[in-house]
């Protein structure tokens, strides 16, 4: 029993929510993105695109309100906790993180023997989901430009010109694609590798037992066994 | 021969009356005479030759200069198949068509005589097809002992406007792909460099389709005006919407009924050819609604994908239809990285697949080191902290009970 | 000794310059300058076989289905497949309707200008012009009247259109010899085949999407799919054709040759011949094309096609170096230099972009009368008839059809042979779908290994031959007709076929040297089919700057 206390605080009701559109938003663009690429389910057609488009749509605005609310809500800064700060402070540079991007690397390449201590979210997560929007950004911009409605307007045909019309901007959206799925693979196992807590915080709120660390001395202080 | 109908059913009833062909024949010879046109045209004609070989220099004609740049001459050939208004009625009673080195009776000196004269009078206008060769100093196209660059720019200078006419025009087309041999490149891109302002009008396509041109010309002709155009200099009633947008087999896309193979069953019920290849969502002409020859069809209704001969951009000869969409009959172009030719998809799975067995081997890791379980114990102390005392990080419980040493 | 140039040589497809000595009154020295360069090969390599048979028809918009034929073919010998009975029927329907507007458009609308003026008809009396057709047995579908009063209008305007600069005046007035009757006539008839030519574009429209540039033709067979619509209109367009060309060509040939009976004595080129056959039957043998391959020599004495003995050389042409290469392996690198050489107006030694083909050595000509003395040879019974018949009626033996004025009748021959065949295949396929056949395509199994594709163009022998590695081309080599019968000198100096059947003929204005026009002409040059280059051994000889997303 090694990891920290699973509390709702790190993970609040409005983010569980966008967390889960997110997912549902992305797994269907990416299973309808391919029927849309190369019918593999010729019938499924007309269904994959307008769900490609509404799905892709939610995710635009998910991807702002979650932004928004980034500075609205609050959360904790750290596992093990029930303290909480502005959100978008848990995505910025921490004192929890300073000089830790070392240790997390040493310590998945087995370099390190010991989990490094840190904040919610460690440094290599804090760089990948910041990526996370501007990613979603790109996808919409490209997408809306390979969309017969809105291909036209110029705010998107000047990029699809730049990039070289639209067989390059269709090339863009699907290696991008496979962006989105190289991070999903490598966040989900990330999360789960050792052990299904934090999904089932994030998804259920449901919490568990675990150390307790406190922000203020940015070390693990006891243990809160939560009746386990 | 549009008269031939007529003829002949008149002919039918004249012969109930007993009136021969012939004798009709030379009734309506004598109408034409009293009229006074046929004997009067031939010595008129010859009087306006004496001055000079392309006739009058003012007339109900617009006249015209056609060129072949570095071409296959199949938009010239495509044009001799126009339909409506047909080819003999534009260069009759259309325009006056004083350059056309395929249709021209004219050869040789005579020939480049009749350009200059049209240049020299002036009011208008070039229709260019071809690609633009820059290298060797332009010598890679010869005509008359002069480089074709020479050539477009003398004869695009006082033009009115200048019709790029095919996708080689408009870009280089083909000759542009890789690896460019020739130093392809289009009319307006050409003509910039070279500071000629003359408007060019871009006409894509492999070959351009003859009622594309019709269009401009009556326009230009009988409504004294420019089409409008969009941003690439392509008028905007042709090139504004994909074929996609007006294609006759759109319904069977949006009910998922496709062609997986050339000659199959499906072609014969008319399906989609999307999963072929077709570059129709992405290719902006509407070829599906005037179509070709006469009408009579076109690439999707014939069974062949779309390989997207319209796309180009004036400005740039690398995005040229062929590089931008070989190969045809797959979803993808291919990329080139160097001499390294690949399908963008195979390159994105193997990066995805490496990512996946990586992942998979450091689980395995994860599993020997016994990290499944919830990771592995914490660190006690940060390590920078372990190293920096003076300027730790964290707090801990045990400095303070020793002192901040470990 | 005065020269006689002729630039551009105009009513052809592509860029062509010709350069005489006239000695005499007569041609004594010929220079033939292909004027473009473009690169076809280059551009073909690291793309599929499939992509080919598209891009390459790009070389020609009058002969596009011929160079995908021919492509197809020389894919499908590297994939290892013998294409479907139906794709078999469809693509000798689809390379007829192009070899009939060819053919119709050649020789009414390109090559008929030098024989008819239409300016003279205009002195015509509309129904005297009626009587004439009748007694020459020609169609008489338009209506003289209207169509004289149509040209008077046009006259009357004084803007002369595609008239303008024209040779109608040549030879003091005597170049052009026809009455003003059958000026009117064949005027009618230029109308005519600007919509019958259009007409047979239309089936190749139908068959291929849209021509020029045919979409369907592809190695493994065909992507068109005959459906009860299509065959109807199909079968009502060959019927149309073939009514006009039967009631049309040959009699309006026959009707204008008389007036240039001189023809018959100039014009004969290098008198040996190359046909690789052209429309597959049942069997695919090469010898058993409705147009047969084969090979004449200066005797007219018939052999079988070898490729080894095809060689290519280009010391008298703008490309590095003046080796001679064998089929198929041919290396070059363009290279322009001078077409003066400097300070003069000597022409220099390298003076084309075309190359110099060789069959055995030897120069040899290519074309609708290498394929009609081939089938003649090989006794296809149609043509056997129609040759004996058209030298009989006017009054020549066979050698004499060799000249400007044969070259220019045969091919009349040949668009009728074509637009009869095209009716037994309408018929076939109309057979063969009711049995039940169903099958258009048959896919690679292997997408590695090398083939060649014998062919003709209606200008004549044309050559594809690829290599293909994991269905990609590594090497693309092309020969065209026109680079037959627009080769300059070879190694020895002796002239190319065009260069050769130019000694001779009679130019008594070298400002309008019409029967050298004439003789140009009756080979159906194609420049812009005839300047290739293949990809240099020597690695990267073209500087370009290369990214992801193409050539900048």
């Amino acid at each position: 029993m090694a990891h920290l206390a699973h509390y709702r605080e790190a993970h609040p009701m409005p983010f569980v929510i966008t967390h889960w559109i997110n997912l549902v938003c992305m797994i269907l663009l990416i299973i309808t993105g391919f029927s849309i690429h190369f019918p593999f389910w010729p019938m499924f057609m007309g269904v994959a695109r307008g769900v490609h488009v509404f799905c892709g749509a939610i995710l635009l605005i998910n991807c702002i309100v979650r932004v928004i609310m980034a500075f609205f809500v609050k959360s904790s800064p750290t596992g093990g906790t029930r303290a909480q700060v502005a959100d978008f402070k848990t995505w910025l540079p921490q004192t929890d993180n300073r000089h830790q991007l070392g240790a997390w690397i040493k310590y998945y390449l087995f370099l390190k023997k010991d989990h490094p201590l840190g904040a919610k979210l460690g440094v290599p997560q804090k760089i990948s989901y910041l990526l996370i929007p501007i990613l979603i950004l790109v996808m919409a911009y490209t997408g809306f430009a390979l969309w017969a409605p809105t291909m036209d307007l110029g705010f998107f045909s000047a990029g699809t010109n730049l990039v070289g019309g639209l067989m390059s901007m269709r090339i863009i959206h699907y290696f991008m694609m496979y962006v989105f799925i190289v991070f999903m693979f490598i966040h989900i196992y990330l999360a789960n590798i050792e052990g299904i807590s934090p999904t089932l915080l994030m998804f259920f709120w449901k919490e568990h037992g675990g150390l307790v660390y406190d922000p203020e001395k940015h070390t693990i202080v006891g243990e809160d066994r939560m009746e386990h | 021969m549009e008269t031939e109908a007529t003829v002949s059913e008149f002919q039918e009833m004249l012969s109930e009356r007993g009136v021969t062909r012939r004798d009709f024949m030379k009734l309506c010879g004598a109408v034409a005479v009293a009229a006074g046109l046929t004997e009067l045209a031939a010595p008129q004609v010859a009087q306006a030759l004496e001055s000079s070989v392309i006739g009058a220099t003012k007339g109900n004609l617009y006249p015209v200069i056609w060129i072949e740049g570095a071409s296959c001459t199949g938009c010239t050939e495509s044009f001799a198949q126009a339909d409506a208004p047909d080819p003999a009625t534009v260069v009759l009673e259309m325009i006056s068509l004083n350059y056309c080195e395929t249709l021209s009776a004219a050869a040789g000196w005579s020939m480049e005589e009749a350009k200059e004269q049209t240049i020299e009078a002036g009011n208008y206008i070039l229709v260019y097809e071809g690609g633009v060769l820059k290298n060797w100093g332009g010598q890679a196209l010869r005509v008359a002992n002069e480089t074709g660059t020479d050539i477009l720019v003398h004869a695009a200078e006082k033009a009115n406007a200048v019709v790029a006419l095919g996708s080689c025009a408009v870009n280089g087309g083909w000759m542009a792909a890789h690896p460019n041999p020739s130093n392809a490149l289009g009319v307006q891109q050409y003509l910039k460099e070279a500071g000629v302002e003359t408007p060019v009008i871009n006409v894509p396509g492999c070959p351009a389709n003859p009622e594309w041109l019709v269009a401009i010309l009556v326009d230009v002709v009988l409504m004294q005006r420019l089409p409008a155009l969009n941003g690439e200099n392509k008028p905007s009633v042709i090139y504004d919407q994909t074929i996609h947008d007006n294609c006759q087999r759109r319904g069977h896309f949006e009910n998922g009924e496709f062609v997986y193979e050339f000659g199959s069953p499906e072609e014969a019920m008319g399906y989609c050819l999307y999963p072929l290849g077709c570059r129709g969502p992405q290719t902006k002409s509407n070829c599906g609604i005037v179509r070709w020859n006469h009408r009579r069809s076109w690439c999707v209704e014939s069974g062949a994908p779309c390989i997207g001969c319209c796309e180009a951009n004036p400005m740039n000869p690398g995005q040229n239809w062929v590089e931008v969409n070989t190969p045809f009959y797959k979803r993808h172009r291919d990329l080139r990285v160097g001499d390294f030719v690949f399908q963008p998809g195979t390159v994105a799975l193997i990066v995805t697949a490496v990512v996946a067995g990586a992942l998979i081997v450091h689980g395995f890791g994860m599993k020997v080191s016994g990290r499944m379980d919830g990771g592995a114990d914490f660190e006690k102390k940060r390590a920078w902290d372990a190293k920096h005392p003076d300027k730790s990080i964290g707090k801990y419980d045990d400095d303070d009970a020793k002192g901040g040493q470990e | 000794m005065t020269r006689s140039i002729i630039d551009p040589i105009t009513r052809i497809e592509g860029h062509l310059r010709v350069e005489m000595e006239v000695t005499n009154g007569k041609v004594s020295e010929a220079w033939v300058s292909g004027g473009c360069f473009r690169g076809m090969e280059l551009v073909v390599q690291d793309r599929t076989p499939e992509d080919a048979a598209q891009i390459v028809q790009r070389i020609c918009g009058v002969c596009p289905v011929s160079h995908a034929h021919s492509s197809a073919i020389a894919g499908e010998h590297a994939y290892g497949i013998k294409i479907s009975n139906n794709a078999r029927i469809i693509r000798n329907l689809l390379e007829g309707a192009q070899f009939l507007h060819s053919h119709i458009l050649w020789f009414y609308n390109l090559a008929a200008l030098d024989y008819v003026n239409p300016i003279n008809a205009l002195k015509a009396d509309p129904a005297d012009a009626y009587d004439l057709a009748l007694a020459a047995g020609t169609s008489t579908n338009s209506d003289f009247v209207a169509l004289k009063e149509r040209l008077a209008k046009f006259a009357d305007n004084g803007q002369m259109s595609i008239f303008s600069g024209a040779w109608f005046e040549a030879d003091k007035g005597q170049a052009y010899k026809l009455d003003p009757e059958l000026d009117l006539i064949c005027t009618a008839h230029y109308l005519e085949a600007l919509q019958m030519q259009a007409k047979a574009s239309e089936v190749a429209g139908l068959l291929g999407g849209k021509m020029p540039h045919v979409m369907t033709l592809v190695p493994g067979g065909t992507m068109w799919v005959p459906t009860e619509e299509k065959l109807d209109d199909l079968w009502a367009l060959v019927n149309e054709i073939y009514n006009w060309v039967e009631s049309t060509m040959i009699p309006d040939t026959l009707a204008i040759a008389p007036a240039y009976a001189d023809a018959l004595n100039w014009g004969k080129g290098v008198g040996r011949y190359i046909a690789w056959g052209v429309f597959e039957n049942e069997n695919m043998e090469m010898n058993d094309r409705y147009l047969p391959a084969g090979v004449l020599d200066e005797k007219l004495n018939l052999s079988d096609v070898e490729e080894s003995m095809i060689t290519e050389y280009m010391g008298h042409s703008w490309y590095k170096g003046d080796e001679t290469y064998t089929s198929p392996y041919f290396v070059t690198e363009p290279e322009f230099t001078e077409y003066y050489k400097e300070g003069t107006d000597t022409v220099s030694d390298r003076y084309t972009w075309v190359k110099c083909p060789a069959y055995d050595g030897k120069p040899a000509e290519a074309g609708g009368l290498s394929r009609v003395l081939v089938a003649y040879k090989r006794n296809v019974p149609f043509i056997v008839e129609q040759v004996n018949a058209f030298t009989a009626a006017l009054g020549i033996q066979l050698g004499q059809a060799q000249s400007t004025l044969g070259r220019t009748a045969v091919r009349q021959i040949e668009t009728l042979y074509i637009a009869g065949l095209m009716k037994e295949w309408v018929q076939e396929l109309m057979e063969a779908v009711k049995g039940g056949d169903s099958e258009y395509f048959r896919k690679p199994e292997t997408i590695t290994g090398s083939g060649t594709g014998f062919w003709e163009a209606p200008r004549g022998a044309l050559y594809h031959h690829e290599d293909v590695e994991n269905g990609k081309i590594k090497g693309y080599q092309i020969i065209i007709p026109s680079t037959w019968n627009l080769a300059p000198h070879d190694a020895q100096g002796n002239n190319g076929p065009m260069e050769e059947a130019l000694i001779g003929v009679p130019v008594e204005d070298i400002e309008m040297p019409i029967n050298a026009l004439r003789t140009v002409h009756s080979f159906d040059p194609c420049t812009a089919c005839a300047v290739h280059v293949t990809e240099p051994a020597t690695g990267k000889s073209f500087k370009t700057v290369t990214s992801p997303w193409g050539v900048k």
